[in-house]
């Protein structure tokens, strides 16, 4: 049996014509201009955490910090446990929520793709319209409904809503990957006597990582990113997510805030980088699997 | 037998006595959890941590959360909304406020009026008037303070001496004073020229934003003419002192002797004086305090404490008010209980008790310029030069915020038509114009006592 | 009794693909019954949050809304008169125009330019990679109050270099603050990340490797690759990505909310923006609130169906 290298799947980066060392040369200064771009706001930001108030807003500005001061980390140490909550709530949201969007979605997602049943069109359709709708709309609405349930300014106050609004694209995403799985593997099992829930779950469901995996890294950045739904509906600092409690530690800096705040933010992104390390490798695969499908 | 009867009746009734007495003044020892909502700038710069600490020691079977809510925004009419929609409220204390922001709340009777509460050292005539009277609404008496003002300041220029000492435009005693708009012109384009390490100073840098803007309107029109309003109660946007100010402004700006950065950013000018960038700006009178603090050469001295109130060479940053001297315009923020809070008591006894105690007053003042509202406790503040200006102040006519239902909406289209006219894209006839109408579009109902409800 | 019987009849059958196969309509009654249990949950949630809504909203643009009651259809078509003479739309609808007249092309250009650089290098893929993945990892808040700070006008880093040490004083502005500047350093902050030249780079990626080895035959230099080869075979991916940039754009709201608050002189006021403003005015004014809302979701909606219709014509060529 001659083992024949499979290709990898990163083997698909290395482009036949990259030998060409001028080209190479021309690729590699062309990104690193375009990293440093990247790259410079946050080396601005952590020299200035670095700096003494007096050196931040002065009249006479240096790049370098000339003495060098650990003040403004001790002031968000000092702060106790505000950024730590901000950053835990921001996962509990999106761990709870994350789950329940897959669950929903697989399920769902299946039964558009794969199940002929009448109104699957009206449902799809009406997801599509969904997408364009902004959700300051919903927000008047949704606050009433839950000041009714009492749930406003509470965590399953957000949650709830997230499930809801983020259900559309993930939907779309599993449809998509589900609609290109085959469908006589659904038919001989059926034949073989299985009920429908057995295709589902044993046959078509495992097949759907890729398009899971999509919906967890897209879901999960959405929800990093999200700022009008939390400012409205969970403005309490103990269940405030990331996005609203930067905002809250800028409102309580107000003057000469930046000290703090970028350390707040260099603090901050720790926790953010160690969870987006690990999706980093898979996230350009799972765009590649399954995001496009379902256009 | 029966005197051994009626003693042992005596000897029963009298301790049943004794133990409803003993238990009676055992209840009077406070106990459960009140939560204190205030300002998220508040929990530093008005020490809600010690304040917290301090309740909690005397009173030691109570437990005081200390939460905190946006100031800007809409986050009080969810608040209200809440109160409204849910019969409960995430805090049993508010603290932080305006009252222009608060007038929603107070026409809709959401809040628990404070009048059977302002005894002893909270007896009304103990307060500033200046702060006291922007609380009190007109009506039914019994209900005619639904807020207390918790801290207040008021409305004037703060100037960087040593700027100005460079300039050579302080007077024989040290001081800057305008009389004149034109006074102010002149001095703001001196300081234009002058430069520090290089980078050129602004000279007069004022508010263009939500923060503030609206505000020294309203402070213009004081000091020339003593209010803003109309005799009918509306907003008199065709003051012939109204327009004399904004059409300062723009010259201000256009001259280059001053600077837009307050158009999207609320701290630009405070950052700027701070930072010994910008001369004179137009704003509350902490501005000075911090102001100094900021500029302060000897950095330790200025270090946090309780004790040292500024520079041991005296303040860098001081004030001066508009021309015209009429009045000033005094703002505050209150302090209010909802109607359908849990721990009515212990929300009074905390403000009573640490928002409105010597304490809490002058650690505001002295560490940050923000002013107690009861005269005990300003004469118990240290010696020093802001504070006496702002009490000169203080003990003269003054006026605070307009307090209609959609006052913010008023605020929120001054800022808009202002700015529309300081970057040219209106005249200022057409910025009165506009405002008027705005007015005529707006709910202009004010609040107004009703009796409490039992 | 029981064990007299054992197996039942049907058990002693086999199954087999002869026998026993339920009739068609019974499958179908089957699927369709699963099928409506599978998409229930999802369909539950988004109806209870979101139908719910969009319905209550849109039947308060024609209604009076306050804290006590609401009083539907009362106010018939007015709040959409208020709408249309509404000065503040006007320039909110222009701005939001403009912006994404700008964001969409440069962000689909410099997303596959940046997808195109990272395909193709060799050396230090992942490297490079990991720090463009940068901007899309950190909460969009983090990265505009950087921008914020790197752009302040005094004391911020951007015009001190300029100033400083390029020598250019001339060139320092208020980046953030002057009518002159603000548009273009909007467009250029939220262009910070490249756009979206992750979903470019999956495309890209998903072009079979066999057509650029036999251009390579044929002697192709990268240019001539790129223009005969890539460009055609991204045109689905191209399509998909703009359609997704302009609802994007049209819908921008947090770096506005984050760095301008629609100033200076409302010049950086978008149409969610505005509707955002007018929802945190008062009870009192949330239904036209609701209004606006409803005319900017109806001007998103027919720009983006114009624009997936045109697409859809053009992919079809």
């Amino acid at each position: 049996m001659a083992l024949v290298k499979q290709p990898t799947y990163f083997s698909r980066f290395i482009h036949p014509q990259s030998h060409n060392t001028r080209y190479q040369l021309f690729l590699i200064l062309a990104l690193t201009v375009l990293c440093f771009i990247t790259v410079a706001p946050f080396i601005w930001v952590i020299l200035t955490a670095l700096k003494p108030n007096s050196e931040i807003y002065t009249t006479n500005l240096q790049i370098l910090p000339q003495q060098p001061t650990l003040e403004h980390f001790q002031t968000i140490i000092q702060k106790g446990n505000q950024l730590p909550t901000y950053v835990y709530n921001t996962l509990l949201y999106s761990v709870v929520t994350i789950s329940a969007v897959c669950f929903f979605s697989a399920m769902a997602g299946y039964a558009l793709a794969l199940l002929p049943f009448r109104g699957a069109q009206i449902v799809i359709n009406s997801i599509l319209v969904v997408l364009s709708i902004p959700w300051i709309i919903l927000i008047v609405p949704i606050l009433i409904f839950e000041f009714q349930l009492k749930i406003w300014n509470t965590r399953i106050g957000l949650i709830l809503p997230y499930i809801a609004l983020f259900l559309p694209v993930a939907i779309w995403i599993m449809r998509g990957a589900f609609m290109g799985m085959p469908r006589e593997l659904g038919e001989s099992a059926r034949i073989d006597g299985a009920n429908e829930f057995t295709v589902f779950s044993r046959v078509y469901l495992p097949m759907a990582r890729g398009g899971m995996a999509t919906v967890i890294l897209i879901t999960f950045i959405d929800i990093w990113n999200e700022v009008l739904l939390a400012a409205s509906l969970a403005i309490n600092p103990q269940i405030a997510n990331i996005n609203t409690g930067l905002r809250i530690l800028a409102d309580e800096g107000q003057s000469f805030a930046f000290g703090t705040l970028s350390a707040a933010i260099i603090v901050a992104m720790i926790p953010t980088l160690i969870v987006f390390v690990f999706l980093q490798r898979y996230y350009v695969r799972g765009i590649s699997e399954g995001a496009l499908a379902g256009f | 037998m029966k005197t051994l009867k009626s003693i042992l009746l005596v000897l029963f009734a009298t301790s049943l006595l004794g133990v409803l007495a003993v238990v009676s003044t055992a209840q009077d020892e406070m106990s459960g959890t009140v939560t204190v909502s205030v300002e998220a700038w508040m929990v530093e710069k008005y020490n809600m941590v010690e304040l917290e600490k301090r309740f909690e020691a005397a009173h030691p079977d109570v437990d005081v959360v200390v939460i905190t809510h946006e100031g800007l925004g809409a986050n009080y009419l969810n608040i209200f909304l809440e109160w409204a929609q849910t019969d409960a409220s995430t805090a049993d204390l508010y603290f932080g406020g305006l009252t222009s922001q608060l007038a929603p709340a107070i026409i809709d009777d959401q809040l628990i009026p404070w009048d059977d509460t302002l005894t002893d050292e909270l007896a009304p005539d103990m307060w500033i008037p200046a702060f006291l009277d922007s609380a009190h609404v007109d009506g039914v008496e019994g209900s005619n303070y639904p807020t207390l003002p918790g801290l207040g300041e008021t409305m004037n220029f703060q100037y960087n001496k040593t700027l100005f000492e460079q300039a050579g435009l302080l007077d024989a005693d040290g001081n800057f004073s305008a009389e004149t708009y034109e006074d102010l012109s002149k001095a703001a384009c001196e300081l234009a020229k002058l430069e520090v390490d290089g980078q050129a100073i602004t000279g007069l840098e004022m508010e263009y934003g939500i923060n503030f803007a609206p505000d020294t309107w309203m402070a213009a029109v004081i000091a020339a003419e003593g209010t803003y309003l109309k005799e009918d109660g509306t907003i008199n946007w065709d003051s012939a002192a109204g327009k004399q100010w904004i059409e300062f402004q723009k010259s201000i700006i256009d001259s280059g002797c001053g600077g837009t950065s307050t158009f999207t950013d609320n701290n630009g000018a405070r950052n700027g004086l701070k930072a010994g960038q910008i001369a004179i700006i137009n704003a509350s009178n902490s501005r000075s305090n911090e102001g100094s603090n900021a500029l302060c050469a000897d950095k330790d001295a200025v270090a946090i404490k309780i004790d040292p109130v500024s520079c041991p060479d005296g303040d860098v940053v001081e004030m001066f008010g508009y021309p015209g001297g009429k009045g000033v315009m005094a703002f505050s923020h209150q302090i209010y209980i909802p109607r359908v809070a849990k721990n009515v008591e212990l929300a009074r006894a905390f403000a009573r008790e640490a928002i409105l105690s010597e304490y809490g007053q002058a650690w505001g003042a002295i560490q940050f310029g923000k002013m107690p509202t009861i005269w005990a406790n300003y004469d118990a503040l240290p010696e020093n030069v802001n504070f006496d200006i702002v009490r000169a102040e203080l003990e003269g006519p003054a006026v605070g915020q307009w307090q209609y239902r959609d006052g913010q909406v008023l605020r929120q289209a001054y800022v808009d038509e202002l700015q529309l006219y300081l970057t040219d894209q209106q005249t200022v006839d057409e910025m009165i114009a506009n405002l008027n109408a705005a007015q005529a579009d707006a709910d202009l109902t004010l609040p107004a006592a009703r009796v409490m409800a039992q | 009794m029981a064990s007299e019987s054992g197996v039942t009849p049907l058990m002693a059958q086999p199954v087999t693909s002869t026998a026993k196969k339920p009739p068609v309509w019974d499958l179908h009654q089957r699927q369709t019954r699963f099928a409506w249990m599978l998409v229930l949950p999802a369909l539950v949630m988004i109806v209870l949050f979101i139908g719910y809504p969009v319905v209550y909203s849109f039947l308060l643009t024609f209604s009076e809304f306050s804290v006590q009651k609401v009083d539907w259809f009362q106010a018939g078509l007015s709040n959409y008169h208020k709408v249309f003479s509404d000065r503040q739309f006007g320039g909110a609808l222009s701005f939001t125009l403009a912006y994404t007249l700008f964001y969409v092309p440069i962000s689909v250009g410099l997303g596959l330019l940046v997808g195109v650089l990272v395909q193709q290098v060799k050396y230090g893929t992942t490297f490079f990679r990991s720090l463009l993945f940068l901007p899309t990892v950190i909460p969009v808040t983090m990265g505009l109050l950087m921008f914020q700070w790197v752009l302040e006008p005094k004391n911020g880093i951007f015009n001190h270099i300029l100033s400083d040490v390029l020598g250019r004083p001339d060139l320092v502005r208020n980046w953030l603050g002057s009518m002159d500047n603000v548009f273009g350093t909007m467009v250029m902050i939220t262009l910070w990340g490249f756009g979206p030249w992750i979903l470019m780079l999956a495309g890209l990626l998903a072009i079979p490797k066999d057509y650029y080895e036999a251009a390579q035959v044929d002697g192709a230099n990268p240019l001539q690759e790129f223009w005969y080869i890539t460009l055609p075979q991204m045109r689905n991916t191209l399509l998909v990505v703009t359609t997704l940039q302009m609802i994007k754009s049209l819908k921008i709201f947090v770096p506005i909310y984050m760095l301008t608050g629609g100033n200076p002189a409302g010049s950086t006021r978008s149409l969610y923006y505005l509707v955002f403003q007018k929802v945190n005015q008062g009870q009192n004014w949330y239904a036209y609130a609701s209004t606006v809302g409803w005319v900017f979701t109806a001007i998103v909606l027919v720009i983006t169906l114009i624009t997936v219709f045109v697409m859809r014509v053009r992919s079809d060529k």
